[in-house]
């Protein structure tokens, strides 16, 4: 007998809780998006001109929307295991559960796509706005906005059993996720990063899930399409399977 | 018919090294409420949280009605509803929406009835809509209780569940956890207060340093490690001869206890009764299971 209920249940949960804070989970980005579209693209797309064979503008765009996915997956995860943590509620509203490490995992995760993916359909609708464009893949475009939010779900998931505190939640971020975005070619193309960095780039994860989604959306990248999409499936199951494996074990969770 | 829960050579180390419970064999029959007593640190809560799968056992085996936590997990959980010592509270959502989550993880997605019922139970039905967090410390603690009976668990496991609550509060709790085990449900419970286990339970552990040293019902403990004491206030001071054995007397040798039906006992009386001295008042008073908890727990 398999409670797949109880995963529906609480993967809703980790729905809920970020719709009825959506001023500081979905608003926020979205004045974000707003404020890096007007200087990044208002302001040096005309200097920076083609970028990959595409205005700098519509270059950027899937970079924000992808970095959005990033951020706040990544938060949606980390964050509600840490003020489970916090608030001690990880006894009994998580270890007790009747639930597999699978489907813990699964709810967890598939909440954090559900965010990242809104994230990021704001980001691109207010883009739209500014700068009308349309879907070159549409069916890679979803798939790759999936495989995005999963990665850094299951990222800020594995940050989340990790961590004691919500400083160490911010050392991830800001000591790693931030630079690995920045360096992933959020905003430009690694070919402009000089040699050493761009070597650097080739084993930044963010790099393929962020050139794997800007093929996707406008038909351009830097690597062939085939090894991003590799790439970035090939993490994800991974991550998928090292987090099952640590629920299980309890890792740092459980005494 | 298949035990609550059985527990058999359970042993917890900690990483830190400390050995919490060690080769602990425990059985509670189903429909009994169990009560473990102990004293900070003996390991109650570490015992529990095992049973509950907060907890890591180092060694031995622990069925939930037949239900193996090592093979069937998710089923030993589906069984049994736990409270936590430490009140943890879901502050994202109403005390109702709480309960309605809870249920969900058990499986439950038409509950609202029994959810309902139970807020009453609680007296918690007028602050269903407001924030966990906005309740006072004793209405968190009934939540915490309500959620852990969301599923209709066939065994509660309560961890000091009246810990910090009011004297009226205690009362109705029990009044309610008395309900409950009277429909069915097997109930354990760990407590401070020794009142509480006295009044509630129907067998009673006592754990010490992670061992379990005396197990049994509360009249049973009472007859093996308790024992009754005489009190005599005598009209006039009296001097008593030493042969009557080990009695302990007041300051002004006017009162004279000792314990009931030991042989000075039998001495005083027969004295007392050849020489016809008035007792002016006499009192028999027996231990109370305090008592034997604090004899059995108290380290040589």
């Amino acid at each position: 007998m398999i409670n797949w209920y109880g995963c529906w249940a609480l993967f809703k949960r980790e729905c809920r809780r970020f719709i009825n804070v959506w001023a500081q989970t979905l608003g926020a980005p979205l004045i974000s998006a707003m404020l890096y579209f007007v200087v990044f693209g208002a302001a040096l797309g005309s200097r920076i001109g083609i970028t990959d064979g595409v205005p700098y503008t519509l270059y950027l765009i899937p970079g924000l929307a992808a970095m959005g996915m990033i951020q706040h997956s990544y938060q949606n995860t980390s964050s509600s295991l840490i003020q489970m943590r916090y608030l001690g509620m990880l006894d009994a509203d998580f270890l007790a559960l009747p639930l597999t490490p699978l489907q813990i995992v699964l709810a967890f995760v598939s909440a954090s796509m559900v965010r990242g993916t809104m994230v990021g359909s704001v980001i691109l609708l207010v883009s739209w706005c500014f700068f009308p464009y349309s879907i070159a893949h549409p069916l890679l475009f979803i798939l790759s906005s999936l495989v995005i939010s999963a990665i850094f779900g299951l990222i800020g998931f594995i940050s989340g059993m990790w961590a004691r505190s919500f400083d160490n939640i911010s050392f991830i971020s800001n000591f790693i996720l931030t630079p690995m975005v920045y360096f992933g070619g959020v905003f430009f193309s690694i070919s402009m990063l000089p040699e050493g960095w761009r070597t650097v780039a080739i084993f930044n994860p963010v790099f393929y899930a962020v050139d794997m989604f800007r093929y996707a959306m406008i038909n351009t990248g830097q690597s062939a399409f085939y090894l991003s999409s590799s790439a970035a499936i090939g993490i994800m199951a991974g991550l998928f399977i090292l987090a099952v494996w640590l629920v299980n074990r309890g890792w740092r969770i459980k005494a | 018919m298949i035990p609550a829960l059985k527990i058999v050579n359970l042993n917890k180390k900690f990483a830190n090294d400390v050995h919490a419970l060690k080769a602990v064999d425990l059985q509670v029959e189903s429909g009994e409420f169990f009560s473990i007593l102990g004293p900070n640190g003996a390991g109650k809560s570490t015992l529990i949280n095992i049973a509950a799968q907060v907890v890591k056992k180092s060694s031995g085996l622990v069925e939930v009605f037949g239900h193996s936590i090592d093979d069937f997990p998710q089923q030993a959980k589906l069984l049994l509803g736990y409270t936590p010592q430490e009140i943890a509270l879901d502050s994202f959502f109403s005390v109702r929406e709480v309960l309605i989550n809870h249920s969900g993880y058990y499986g439950f997605s038409a509950n609202l009835e029994w959810i309902d019922h139970l807020l009453e139970q609680l007296h918690l039905s007028t602050y269903a809509n407001r924030n966990s967090k906005e309740l006072s410390g004793g209405m968190k603690r009934r939540l915490t209780i309500a959620k852990a009976l969301v599923h209709r668990p066939k065994l509660l496991i309560l961890d000091e569940p009246t810990a910090g609550v009011d004297v009226s509060l205690r009362h109705s709790l029990w009044k309610f956890i008395r309900e409950l085990h009277q429909s069915g449900t097997t109930i354990i419970l760990t407590t401070h207060y020794i009142e509480e286990a006295q009044k509630l339970a129907d067998r009673v552990a006592i754990i010490r340093d992670g061992e379990i040293i005396a197990c049994d019902n509360t009249q049973q403990l009472l007859k093996l490690f308790g024992s009754r004491r005489f009190e005599f206030n005598l009209s006039k001071e009296i001097a008593m001869p030493d042969t009557l054995g080990p009695l302990t007397f007041s300051e002004d040798r006017l009162m004279v206890s000792g314990e009931y039906r030991s042989e000075s006992a039998k001495s005083l009386f027969g004295w007392l009764s050849d020489n016809s001295h008035l007792v002016a008042d006499v009192r028999i008073e027996s231990e109370q299971l305090e008592d034997v908890f604090l004899k059995l727990t108290e380290k040589s």
